[in-house]
């Protein structure tokens, strides 16, 4: 019972991570309708933005925290410059492919300049565990899940609260009325992927201190996230918040009672089930 | 598509005959390798094709059905003892039904759905062969996998081995040319420009999706199959995503139901990266390929059969616009001498 308990808590922090990653796409989906296979990236690219910053200049775990995330929403804003922007409105196929071809860009850069080792960032906090009620909650963990969750509700508020997050919801109903009230398409486009890119480079700094940091980190977080995204429904944020927890616990639940090795399975099975029974995902309609 | 089109029975007999000699003329065993490899990648250019190209279903799954073809025989052959010639159909046949898993959801799937689940599917196949490790032998991958053999003659030299996979190439692309001027291949591309006005046409969709996908990832498991054998050992991580990219790349850059397009996409793309030598390597190899789908689908999207379509037509109404029938007319005793269709774009 305890170790039950054990892998359900270690379960929602890799939970937490995949729904920064997730959200950000789904965003992404939802609003823009574009399908982003480059996504992963970004979160491996804020993996090394912090390995860079922290390990290799030395800077305080925080600043290595604001600056990579900066890096990710750069390097996300290129991408949207170059490659998303002319891609807007056309078929999905296109959307598909461009990204895979940027996905495939971004990693192997990856490899190229920082090698196939993979790369630890020293742990800001020291390595000290809290015992509640007989489940170990490392620090660690316990920080990197509520930094998740800040981020996240940063973000629903922003999406449900403000001026822009309305005008995001308004282009996700309707991209051509959305245009006709006077919202500027190009500027939601840049702060929508700007703000997934810089969601999912925070995870990817989060992860870091965990786990490691190496270049095919990306592409299969990137497909974890398809597939919470799906499980969640396309384009419904709070869908994919849910999903993504009961990925993680699953994930942990298998990888403890089943094996490490057959717990990659979970995420693809289920996303194959779900496109086939359930298309617009475990919670229902699309909700943006 | 290209315009390249070989009128006489004495063209095709030559560019058989050329391609059959090939490696007797060079004689460098990296390069005999290298045509080797053009081969293999040409089939399996050319039959995931069949599946984008013709069909319009995309697919980001052939490098796993190309796996799944090069595993079976190589299990078949290593455990079981089963001769290459029983175990190359044996294989062809494993991966079209392990397909038919692929190809019953994307009777439901468009579009980016269908991709997604491809890729998940892709994944799978990598974790069970890495993962399985009683049948796959895991990470170690399965080595020592015996040559094929005709009576006491064992196919082992690279000359050898070219001949038996050109043998596919042209099998391949003659089943290919068959297919595009078929009924099958005009329902085919019925249903990639429009499913519904195809469906309305009385195109029995499903049926085609199923054998789209049933005889594209045949051809690309028989291919696996000679390239287990030719390679000697196999394991989990040559059959990444990176191949299904890879081929993928290969059939946009050549135009999708293109077949000298995908020919041509499948050779160049498979040379330019040895011949360049600071990109020979995986990683700036990956890198290119990535820029180059990239850049495709932003810039080129029909290919380079579309850029030499484009060429011609704009040539020819140059032609009209200056009336210059002197010019046209040499052009078109030119293109006759060649054997080259005229007007056929």
């Amino acid at each position: 019972m305890q170790i039950l308990f054990q892998q359900i808590v270690n379960g929602i922090v890799n939970g937490g991570i995949y729904a920064l990653i997730a959200v950000g796409l789904t965003m992404i989906f939802g609003i823009l309708n574009i399908v982003n296979f480059a996504h992963g990236e970004m979160y491996m690219l804020g993996g090394y933005f912090a390995y860079v910053f922290a390990v290799l200049l030395g800077l305080p775990f925080g600043v290595a925290f604001i600056l990579s995330i900066l890096g990710g929403v750069v390097i996300g804003l290129l991408a949207e410059r170059i490659i998303f922007r002319p891609l807007q409105g056309k078929a999905h196929m296109n959307s598909v492919i461009a990204t895979m071809g940027l996905s495939l860009v971004l990693a192997n850069s990856a490899l190229m300049i920082f090698s196939p080792t993979p790369q630890h960032i020293p742990a800001p906090v020291p390595n000290v565990s809290l015992e509640i009620l007989g489940i170990n909650f490392s620090l660690l963990r316990l920080i990197v899940l509520c930094v998740a969750l800040a981020l996240i509700l940063l973000l629903t508020l922003y999406v449900n609260r403000t001026w822009t997050g309305m005008a995001m919801r308004a282009v996700a109903q309707d991209l051509t009325v959305a245009r006709l009230m006077g919202i500027q398409i190009t500027h939601i486009s840049m702060k929508t992927i700007g703000i997934g890119s810089a969601l999912a480079a925070a995870a990817g700094v989060l992860i870091g201190p965990l786990l490691v940091v190496e270049p095919h980190m990306g592409s299969v977080a990137g497909l974890k996230a398809f597939a919470v995204v799906i499980m969640g429904g396309m384009g419904n944020i709070p869908g994919a918040i849910f999903a993504a927890l009961t990925l993680g616990i699953a994930e942990s639940l298998a990888a403890g009672f089943v094996g490490t090795g057959f717990k990659e399975l979970i995420a693809f099975t289920i996303m194959i089930l779900i496109l086939l029974f359930r298309p617009t995902g475990l919670w229902g309609r699309k909700a943006m | 598509m290209l315009g390249i089109r070989i009128r006489s029975g004495w063209g095709w007999f030559l560019v058989l005959v050329g391609g059959a000699l090939l490696p007797f003329v060079i004689q460098d065993p990296y390069l005999q390798h290298l045509l080797i490899l053009c081969c293999f990648y040409v089939v399996l250019t050319l039959s995931l094709n069949l599946l984008v190209g013709f069909a319009g279903q995309i697919s980001f799954a052939h490098g796993a059905f190309f796996g799944i073809g090069a595993y079976a025989s190589a299990i078949l052959a290593t455990r079981l003892g089963i001769s290459f010639w029983l175990g190359l159909p044996a294989a062809g046949i494993i991966t079209m039904l392990i397909s038919l898993l692929i190809a019953i959801p994307s009777l439901r799937l468009r579009g980016p759905y269908l991709a997604i689940a491809t890729i998940g599917f892709q994944e799978i196949v990598v974790v069970v062969l890495s993962q399985w490790v009683s049948v796959t032998r895991g990470p170690m991958g399965i080595t020592n996998i015996p040559k094929p053999q005709i009576g006491s003659f064992i196919v082992r030299s690279l000359p050898h081995w070219y001949l038996l996979s050109f043998v596919l190439v042209v099998l391949t692309v003659m089943a290919m040319m068959r297919i595009s001027k078929s009924r099958l291949g005009l329902e085919l591309m019925a249903l990639r420009e429009d499913e519904i006005a195809a469906r309305a046409m009385g195109v029995n969709t499903v049926k085609l999706k199923i054998i789209a996908f049933a005889s594209s990832s045949l051809i690309a498991g028989l291919t696996g199959s000679i390239y287990a054998h030719y390679i000697n050992s196999i394991d989990p991580y040559s059959f990444l995503i990176g191949v299904s990219a890879t081929v993928l790349v290969m059939v946009l850059a050549g135009g999708v139901g293109s077949i000298i397009g995908s020919i041509i996409g499948a050779l160049t793309l498979t040379l330019l990266p040895e011949f360049l030598r600071e990109i020979s390597s995986a990683g700036p190899r990956m890198i290119l390929f990535g820029a180059t789908l990239t850049f495709i689908i932003l810039f080129l999207p029909e290919g380079i059969a579309g850029v030499v379509r484009q060429f011609k037509e704009r040539r020819r109404r140059k032609a009209e616009i200056w009336g210059a029938d002197a010019d046209a007319m040499r052009r078109d005793t030119a293109s006759h001498r060649l054997g080259k269709g005229s007007e056929d774009a």
